[in-house]
């Protein structure tokens, strides 16, 4: 370890949307969760991609729900992330912060 | 009774992720994830939106999954590399008129949709073969019984087995099955339910084995030794016993009758007959239902079902049969039932589907295909009238050296590719179309007459299949419609035009002609319209008249329900005899039954008989009449024979119009007596005085050589549905002949439903292994009746209006196009001093043309088409000239509309400004 994770930035949306979920981070809540926050469209293999990617880098873990009548009998996948993902989105808020220090004032003359 | 299946996702979008999404249940938990987002935006936002929200979900993970490699850029072939620019740049020209583009795509998507919906349907209720091995050699051979009205297919058991010998060098093997309605105990309420009574050879001949268990072996198929067994289908296994394997060799029972379970069916099979729940061995109907199921030659109950040898044909069978029925004729020749014994051996897949049943569904995909035609011609005059706007710049590149192919590839290219778009929200409407299509369609085609024994109306929705034929046709049609844009747009002729002023282009001979060629379009477009307004309108005429059928009676709160009473097994006729102990017994249970019904709240009237509107309950022929000479068996009148208590009449709103009515002192001892209905006594006494007449009927009704007076005529009961009319009726008292099976039928003050389980409760008490079956208003039995025509009515009403309004848009996009190009023209006879009244009539007068010569035409094709709708038509004649005349004029009003609203613009021209920009 030590060395550090980057996010992209669909990454970035999902491990977010995770840690507002806590415990019921599944497909559905997650992109439920991004579309009402950031008002963006999300397509569910878009999700699955990332949180593939996510679960490859070590970012989260994924466990296995219930069938449920609901969903055509179908499980969830929750999706938690992992002290390491919590970090990487720790360093990413930094490295954006870093980005947008100085640039607020310029946003508040446009608006 | 509702068995529509809970809604699901666009299946053809479902299939796509299943196949792009990892098997394992990652992959699943994806698409439960967007079934459940695809509920909440159902709910929220409508079926339509969430059904097209899923589909761009499906569309957009399919590309994000795909391999890499299909993703990339193919270098394959230059000629593909043409392709893609083709369409590239076709696609910027579409995205820089997104006005046509919209409306061009939204047209077709109309006549796509509504083609691929009735194809999902068509597809499974007639194209499909039945779903058993080697469909085309299942053949139903019968020594069949063939009256002068009807022909009667089935066999006896008997019957059955000396078939069984005769045919087996050409039919191998040979079945037999019957469905009835059986009493189930033993676990939970007593319940009705259809088995299927088969012999053991029925599941290999379908090629189905048992899911659990096993079928019938060749020895349960010996009525000698009756093995009491049984085959639970998988709907009762689930819902009844809780799908627990532990079921076999478990014990149920069946009217009483223990019977061990020994296997349970695959899901969804249902039978020949569509209908089965449960299966029986034919071997113990003897010991299950009656005695004389075995036993009895005259009993026709079995139907036979089996598979011709390979190089044996249909013909042979026949020929092979064909003694069999002259000795069967001898040996029964005194059995009384009258009518010819002929060998007939049908194809399975003939008797599958219903004359009347299929025509509707024929007309509907006709009418479709129509207004696909329409769609056609208009989205060609779309194309000619943007083409013609574009003259110049195909002239340029034809200058410089296109070749005319490829103009016309491009021009190709750009259909095809509003073809594809269209077709993909065509399937979207044809989800949503064969949803409805699916609500509407008649019980009668899948419940109880079973008139489509392969459709199955949850599986009516859009799959590969539809995706594909949608696909299919969209080419198809993209080709028909871009065809003569291209030709008429590449020809070299254009080169003339360089040389024309900009302005001019499409005016002289050529603009002339290509406005012919428009005109020609719609006038042709108003001719198919109207040929689809009048079948709407002829269907229309008829729904109305069948609903204005006279019924006889009152059907408002009106309910029907039977029960069946166990009966001893040595019984030997499903009336039972007059000396019958069990006869006596089963008419005190029913009139016991029926006064503790009298005494519930909220009921006004009960009896017990036919219910009107739902079909006759019994037929007989009248064998003699008392003091006239001996009727030929072919002229003997058919009559419905139909059992009811004293107060039936009064109960359903009948009136009496003479005599007297049936009542205690009718009782089993006392002279058989009759009641006549009208249409029976102007069949059979035309002049004379009916009442006093003496009829013998046959021997189901009535024992040998025996009589029975004409007491009473009421007025007449519409039994059939109202197209069939009003047949004649002899009423019997159910004092005198007793049934096991009858049905009550209840007058309520309120709903109807709402005395079921106070009815149900006082069942209970009398005896809590009698469940009550078949309840149904006798208003939704009226409806059922006219099910078919409502369907047609309705969806062919939704392809006349789009055929109308499509054909009144083609107009009015013709007559605005004229307007624009003839603005020139127009300026200078107003500034020569024409009335604008004037010039305006010289261009309604084009519409107006067109408009005619569409209806003429129209008329003359209707004229010779409709008679083809002539068996679904009801009082109406096919050439019903009030139909004709309102359609046409309709029509013509509607057209000349649409050509008045852009004409109206030439008023507004100003001579000055025309004349200045020049």
């Amino acid at each position: 370890m030590g060395e550090r994770t980057f996010l992209s930035e669909f990454e970035h949306l999902t491990l977010a949307a995770a840690l507002h979920l806590r415990h019921d981070a599944y497909g559905a809540a997650l992109m439920r969760e991004i579309e009402e926050r950031t008002g963006r469209k999300v397509q569910a293999g878009t999700v699955y991609l990332t949180v593939q990617r996510l679960e490859d880098k070590g970012l989260v873990s994924c466990t296995l729900g219930e069938p449920d009548e609901s969903r055509g009998g179908r499980p969830k996948r929750y999706v938690t992330p992992t002290a390491a993902g919590v970090r990487a989105l720790a360093e990413h808020r930094e490295a954006l912060l870093g980005l947008w220090d100085g640039l607020e004032a310029q946003l508040e003359k446009i608006r | 009774m509702n068995l529509r299946p809970a809604p699901r996702p666009p299946h053809a979008a479902t299939v796509l992720l299943e196949l792009v999404l990892p098997t394992g249940p990652n992959g699943r938990a994806v698409l439960g994830d967007l079934e459940e987002l695809w509920r909440e935006r159902r709910r929220r936002n409508g079926a339509l939106r969430a059904n097209l929200w899923y589909i761009g979900q499906a569309i957009g993970t399919a590309l994000r999954l795909l391999p890499p490699h299909l993703r990339q850029r193919s270098t394959v072939h230059p000629l593909w590399d043409g392709v893609r620019m083709e369409a590239r740049y076709s696609a910027r020209r579409l995205a820089r008129t997104p006005g046509f583009t919209a409306a061009a795509v939204l047209i077709l998507a109309v006549g796509i949709g509504g083609n691929s919906a009735i194809f999902s349907l068509l597809r499974d209720a007639i194209l499909a073969d039945p779903p058993y091995p080697e469909p085309e050699r299942l053949v139903l051979p019968s020594i069949s019984h063939v009256y002068p009205t009807y022909t009667y297919h089935g066999a006896s058991y008997p019957e059955f087995e000396m078939l069984l010998d005769v045919t087996d060098r050409l039919v191998d093997p040979l079945a037999g099955y019957a469905v009835e309605a059986v009493t189930l105990t033993g676990v939970g309420d007593a319940e009705r339910i259809a088995a299927e009574v088969v012999t053991p050879d029925y599941f290999h001949l379908l090629g189905v084995s048992a899911a659990v268990g096993r079928t019938f072996t060749s020895g349960e198929g010996n009525a000698a030794t009756p093995s009491m067994v049984a085959i639970l289908g998988h709907g009762v296994w689930s819902s009844r016993f809780g799908s627990d394997p532990g079921m076999l060799g478990r014990e149920i029972f069946i009217n009483g009758h223990g019977v061990t379970v020994i296997g349970v069916l695959p899901r969804g099979f249902r039978g020949v007959t569509g209908q089965g729940r449960l299966w029986l061995p034919m071997a113990a109907a003897g010991a299950l239902l009656d005695q004389w199921r075995i036993t009895n030659h005259g009993a026709h109950w079995v139907s036979l079902l089996g598979r011709l040898r390979h190089g044996a044909s249909i013909e042979g069978a026949e020929s092979q049969l064909a003694p069999l029925a002259q000795e069967m004729r001898r040996r029964w020749a005194d059995h009384g039932s009258g009518g010819d014994l002929v060998a007939v051996v049908r194809p399975f897949r003939s008797v599958a589907s219903n004359d009347r049943a299929r025509a509707s569904l024929l007309l509907l995909a006709s009418a479709a295909a129509l207004v696909l035609l329409i769609v056609c011609a208009n989205l060609a005059g779309l194309l000619l009238v943007r083409g013609s706007a574009r003259t110049r710049e195909i002239a340029v590149r034809l200058a410089i050296g296109a070749g005319r192919w490829r103009v016309a590839r491009q021009c190709l290219t750009e259909c095809l590719l509003v073809g594809l778009m269209g077709g993909v929200v065509g399937l979207a409407l044809a989800a949503w179309g064969a949803e409805g299509l699916a609500l509407l369609a008649p019980e009668s085609w899948v419940a109880g007459s079973n008139e489509l024994q392969f459709l199955n109306l949850e599986q009516v929705g859009v799959d590969w299949g539809v995706a594909l034929f949608a696909v299919g046709l969209s080419v198809v049609t993209s080709l028909l419609f871009g065809l003569l844009p291209a030709v008429r747009l590449s020809r070299p002729k254009q080169l003339a035009d360089l040389s024309a002023p900009l302005a001019a282009t499409s005016r002289g001979r050529e603009g002339r002609r290509l406005l012919g060629i428009k005109t020609m379009l719609v006038s042709g477009q108003v001719a198919v319209a109207l040929i689809l307004l009048v079948s709407a309108g002829l269907m229309m005429f008829s729904m109305a008249k069948l609903q204005r059928v006279d019924t006889g009676i009152d059907s408002a709160n009106l309910l029907k329900f039977s029960y069946t009473l166990p009966r001893s097994a040595e019984s030997a006729s499903p009336h039972l005899s007059l000396d019958d102990a069990d006869g006596e017994r089963m008419l005190a249970v029913h009139h016991t039954f029926l006064e503790r019904i009298q005494s519930v709240p909220g009921v006004s009237d009960a009896s017990l008989g036919c219910p009107p509107l739902g079909g006759l309950c019994g037929q007989s022929t009248v064998q003699s009449i008392e003091g006239r000479p001996d009727i030929p068996e072919s002229e003997r009148l058919q009559v419905g024979t139909i059992i009811v208590e004293d107060s039936y009449f009064e109960t359903v709103g009948a009136r009496l119009l003479r005599g007297r009515t049936f009542s205690a002192t009718d009782w089993r001892e006392a002279p058989q007596v009759l009641i006549l209905n009208e249409t029976a006594v102007r069949e059979l006494f035309p002049n004379e005085n009916s009442l006093g007449q003496r009829l013998a009927l046959g021997h189901s009704v009535m024992s040998e050589g025996a009589t029975a007076e004409v007491v009473g005529v009421v007025s007449d009961i519409l039994y059939a549905s109202p197209d069939v009319g009003r047949q004649p009726v002899v009423y019997l008292s159910s004092r005198q002949v007793p049934l096991a099976d009858p049905t009550f039928i209840v007058r309520t003050d309120n709903d109807p439903f709402a005395i079921l389980p106070a009815i149900r409760n006082e069942l209970r008490d009398l005896n809590p292994n009698v469940p009550i079956h078949g309840v149904e208003t006798v208003e939704a039995l009226g409806t059922q009746a006219t099910g078919n025509t409502r369907l047609v009515v309705s969806v062919l009403s939704v392809f006349a209006i789009l055929a109308t309004v499509l054909s009144a848009m083609g107009l009015y996009a013709v007559i605005a196009h004229a307007v624009s190009q003839r603005n020139r023209e127009m300026g200078i006879r107003i500034a020569l001093g024409a009335p604008t009244s004037g010039v305006l009539r010289l261009i309604l007068l084009q519409g107006a043309t067109a408009a005619a010569v569409g209806v003429v035409v129209g008329l003359g094709v209707a004229w010779g088409t409709t008679r083809l709708l002539s068996s679904l038509l009801f009082g109406v004649s096919a050439t019903d000239s009030v139909t004709y005349l309102l359609a046409g004029s309709l029509l013509f009003a509607v057209t000349l509309l649409a050509s008045y609203l852009p004409a109206r613009r030439v008023t507004r021209i100003d001579p000055i400004e025309v004349l200045r920009s020049e």
